[in-house]
C-alpha cells in the first residue's frame, strides 16, 4: 500500500517517503523476478539501497518488448497482461497486470485526473469500439487508458463500431441525455478524426453545447502533425461545439507506467505526483540533467507490483521546468520535447 | 565520346580520375570513414584485381538490401568494369548509398565515366515487382544480399542457363588478438568494429584474446573503454546511445558480463568461455537475435584450438591482431577450417577480389 496515495497528487512531496517506498518496491522486484535479478545482478547481490531517485534501478522500455516479466511476491496476484500498441517494429510492449497494483493505479489515475477535470461522476464517452475490451488475458494501451476514466463515470459509452470512422451519434445523444456534464475520450488522432471533423446531427450538436464537456486525450500528435494541425486549431475545433466551462486535456503515460499518467496543466506543463518521479538523462552519460536541458525521460513510481515497470527509461525526450508553476500545482513538472529520433545502422544481410 | 566500347583497364582508369573530386567533396549519406575507403577502392592499383582475363559478362544484376553496408556500391563499381548494362534493385526503404554514389559519379565524373554510368539503372523496388523479375531473367551475373532464404528465392527465380549467381548471405566475423595487444591493435578493433558495429557481414562482432586468460579478457576490456573516445570522436546517434543502454540490459539478461564503451557507443558483453558447457548451451553460447544489438561485441577467451572449433558455419572473415610469429600460428590452425577470410585486423572490411570463397574477376568475366 502505498501512504503517499492518501494526499492530493500535487500537495507538496515527501521525497524520503517516495524514496523508502521505491527501495522497497525494488527490493521486492529483486527477490521475486529473476529476470531483473540477471539485468541488475550487482544490487541482487549487496542489497544496496539507493540514496536518491536517480540512483534507482530501471529497466529499458524495450526489455518490455523482448521479455514478459513477472514478479512473484506474497499478496502478488496476476491479472491480465497490458499491451501497448505495436510500434513500427511491430512488438507491443508487455506489462504483467496485478490486483493489488490495479487498485493504486485506479486510485492514482483518478486522482490525478480529478485534479484536472473536477470531482463527480458523468457519464463518459470513449472513442474506441467496446470489442477492444473482449479479448481473453490482454488488455490494450487504448482500452487501459479509457478505462483509467471509468471511475470518474456515472455510465460508460463506447462510440465506435468495428473500424468505423463516424461515431454513434444516437448512443452519444442518449449517454448525454440527462446530464450537465460530460467526459469524451479518445486517442488524439480519433478524437480528431471521428470527433472533431466528423458530421454531427444538429440535435446532438445541441446537446453538446448546452454541457460541459471534458475531452481527453493521449497518444501521439505524429498524424496529426502530418495533417498540419497544431494543438489550438485541435483544441479549438473540439470546444467549437461544446457548453461553457468546457475544456481539452491532453495526457501523457506509458503503458510501462500504468496509472500514472501527466496531463498538460493550463501552463503548458506536465506535473509529477507525489507517488511517481521524473528524471531527464544525459543520453550519453546518464547524468541527471537539471531544468532546461533536454534528455530522456524516465520514469518512476510506487505503485507497480506485478513486474519491475516501477522504474523505466523511456525513448521520450523531456525537460524539467524550474521554478513553480502557474496553476499552482507542486512538485517537479516537466515538458515533452519528442522522441528519440530512429534509424539504422548499415549492414549486409538485411532485405 | 568514342565509338568503340572502352576496355575494363580504361573504366578503371575513369574511376580513378574521379578522385580529385572526392578528395574535395563527400556526399552526406556516406560516413567519413566509408568515403575515404571509396576513394582509396578507385584507384587504378586497386581496381585492376578486379579484371579477369577475357570477356566481361555483358548484363549485371545486383539485388541490395535497404541498409547495406559500402559493399553495395562497391560491387555496383566492380560491376561497371565488365558489363554494359548493371540494373540495381534498392530496398523501398530509404537511406541507401548506392544513390549518393551514382549521383556522385555522373555529377564529377569523366565523359568515359559517365558513359559507362549511362549503363546503369537502378530503382526502388519490392522484391516481388516484375521489373526485378526482368532484370534478374536476362542477368548474366546475378548479385544478392540477403538472409539465406532471400537469397535462395533469388537464385532460384527464372534466369538464363549460363547466368551466374553470387549471393552474399547472413555472415559473421570475428577478431582475433593476442593478450599482449598492442595499442594500435585495439585502436585498430575500435574502429573497424565502430564502422557498422556488429552489422556488417565483415564486421567483428565476436572478439577472442588466444590463449588469453579472464583476467586478459577484462584487460582488454577496460583497455577498448578506455582508448574509445580517443579513436571514436563523436558521438554515437543518440538513438544507437539509447538502444545500446537496452542490449546492454537484454545481454546481461542472457547472462553475459557487460560493460559500456564511454558515452554509450558500444556494448561488450563478455562470456566467460567460448564454449559453453552443455547445460549452458543455449543460454551465454550465443547472444541470441533477441540480445544482440547493432552495436554489442561480444568476448571471449580461447586456446587456439577452442577458438577454430568455435567457429560458426556462416563465419566470413577472421581478423588477426598478432605479431607475424602469432599470426602464422593462426593462418595454419585455420586452414581447413570454414573461415572464407583471414586478414589482418585493419583490413576486415577491405573488399577484394577473392570475397567469400569467390575469385570475383572469374565471376564477372569469361576466361
Ligand atoms: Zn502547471
Amino acid at each position: 500500500m502505498s501512504a503517499l496515495l492518501d494526499a492530493p497528487p500535487f500537495a507538496p512531496r515527501d521525497d524520503a517517503a517516495f524514496l523508502a517506498e521505491a527501495n522497497a518496491l525494488s527490493a521486492i522486484h529483486l527477490a521475486g523476478s529473476a529476470d531483473y535479478r540477471a539485468i541488475w545482478p550487482e544490487l541482487a547481490i549487496s542489497g544496496a539501497r539507493a540514496a536518491t531517485a536517480a540512483e534507482l534501478p530501471w529497466l529499458h522500455v524495450g526489455v518490455f518488448k523482448r521479455l514478459r516479466l513477472r514478479t512473484e511476491a506474497p499478496g502478488v496476484k496476476h491479472q491480465r497482461v497490458l499491451l501497448s500498441s505495436a510500434t513500427t517494429s511491430g512488438t507491443s510492449s508487455q506489462v504483467a497486470l496485478d490486483e493489488h497494483s490495479g487498485r493504486l493505479q485506479a486510485r492514482s489515475s483518478q486522482a490525478i485526473l480529478e485534479d484536472f477535470v473536477g470531482p463527480g461522476r458523468r457519464p463518459l464517452i470513449v472513442l474506441d469500439d467496446a470489442a477492444a475490451l473482449r479479448r481473453r488475458g490482454e488488455v490494450s494501451a487504448r482500452v487501459a487508458a479509457a478505462l483509467s476514466l471509468v471511475p470518474l463515470a456515472s455510465t460508460t459509452t463506447f462510440a465506435l463500431d468495428g473500424d468505423q470512422a463516424a461515431p454513434r451519434w444516437d448512443r452519444i445523444a442518449l449517454a448525454l441525455a440527462d446530464a450537465d456534464a460530460a467526459l469524451v475520450y479518445g486517442f488524439t488522432w480519433a478524437l480528431w478524426q471521428s470527433w472533431a471533423r466528423a458530421e454531427r446531427p444538429d440535435h446532438v450538436g445541441a446537446l453538446l453545447r448546452a454541457r460541459r464537456i471534458h475531452f481527453v486525450h493521449s497518444g501521439g500528435w505524429k498524424k496529426l502533425e502530418a495533417a498540419a494541425v497544431d494543438r489550438d486549431t485541435f483544441d479549438r475545433a473540439l470546444l467549437d461545439d461544446a457548453g461553457p466551462g468546457s475544456r481539452v486535456c491532453d495526457f501523457y503515460g506509458l503503458v510501462e507506467q500504468n496509472g500514472v499518467i501527466f496531463p498538460l496543466c493550463e501552463h503548458g506543463a506536465r506535473h509529477v505526483p507525489r507517488w511517481a518521479e521524473v528524471i531527464v538523462r544525459d543520453p550519453w552519460t546518464l547524468a541527471p540533467l537539471p531544468p532546461g536541458h533536454t534528455g530522456l525521460l524516465q520514469l518512476i513510481n510506487v505503485l507497480a507490483h506485478g513486474a519491475p515497470y516501477h522504474s523505466v527509461l523511456t525513448e521520450d525526450l523531456g525537460e524539467l521546468l524550474d521554478g513553480a508553476c502557474g496553476c499552482g500545482r507542486a512538485g517537479p513538472r516537466f515538458t515533452l520535447r519528442g522522441r528519440v529520433p530512429q534509424a539504422e545502422l548499415r549492414g549486409c544481410a538485411v532485405v | 565520346m568514342s565509338d568503340r566500347t572502352p576496355t575494363p583497364t580504361e573504366i578503371a582508369e575513369a574511376w580513378h580520375g574521379l578522385r580529385p573530386a572526392m578528395i574535395r567533396e563527400r556526399p552526406p549519406e556516406l560516413s567519413r570513414d566509408e568515403w575515404a575507403y571509396l576513394i582509396q577502392f578507385v584507384d587504378t592499383s586497386c581496381l585492376r584485381g578486379f579484371i579477369g582475363p577475357g570477356r566481361g559478362r555483358e548484363r549485371v544484376t545486383l539485388v541490395l538490401p535497404g541498409n547495406v553496408s559500402l559493399l553495395g556500391p562497391l560491387l555496383m563499381i566492380v560491376a561497371t568494369l565488365s558489363a554494359r548494362v548493371i540494373r540495381v534493385k534498392l530496398s523501398s526503404r530509404s537511406d541507401d548509398v548506392v544513390e549518393p554514389v551514382l549521383a556522385f559519379a555522373r555529377r564529377h565524373g569523366g565523359p568515359r565515366l559517365r558513359e559507362v554510368l549511362a549503363g546503369v539503372e537502378s530503382a526502388r523496388l519490392t522484391r516481388d515487382d516484375p521489373r526485378l523479375a526482368a532484370w534478374l531473367a536476362d542477368a548474366d551475373v546475378r548479385v544478392a544480399f540477403g538472409t539465406d532464404a532471400a537469397m535462395a528465392a533469388i537464385a532460384q527465380a527464372p534466369h538464363r542457363a549460363s547466368s551466374r549467381f553470387l549471393g552474399f548471405g547472413d555472415m559473421t566475423s570475428e577478431a582475433w588478438l593476442a593478450p599482449d595487444a598492442s595499442d594500435d591493435v585495439i585502436d585498430t578493433l575500435i574502429k573497424v568494429f565502430a564502422i557498422y558495429g556488429a552489422q556488417g557481414c565483415t564486421s567483428p562482432r565476436r572478439a577472442v584474446v588466444l590463449d588469453g586468460t579472464p583476467s586478459d579478457l577484462r584487460t582488454l576490456r577496460s583497455r577498448l573503454c578506455a582508448r574509445w573516445p580517443s579513436v571514436i570522436r563523436t558521438p554515437v546517434p543518440m538513438h544507437l546511445a539509447s538502444q545500446n543502454l537496452l542490449h546492454a540490459q537484454l545481454a546481461r539478461h542472457a547472462g553475459f558480463d557487460v560493460a559500456l564503451a564511454p558515452g554509450h557507443a558500444a556494448v561488450l558483453a563478455k562470456l566467460t568461455k567460448l564454449t559453453p558447457s552443455p547445460e549452458e548451451e543455449g543460454t551465454v553460447s550465443t547472444l541470441s537475435t533477441l540480445a544482440q544489438g547493432p552495436l554489442t561485441m561480444t568476448m571471449a577467451a580461447a586456446a587456439l584450438d577452442d577458438a577454430v572449433a568455435a567457429l560458426p558455419p556462416n563465419i566470413q572473415t577472421i581478423g588477426l591482431g598478432f605479431s607475424a610469429d602469432g599470426a602464422a600460428r593462426a593462418r595454419a590452425a585455420l586452414r581447413g577450417s570454414p573461415a572464407r577470410r583471414v586478414v589482418e585486423l585493419a583490413r576486415m572490411h577491405h573488399f577484394e577480389p577473392v570475397w567469400d570463397g569467390h575469385h570475383l574477376p572469374a565471376v564477372f568475366f569469361d576466361a
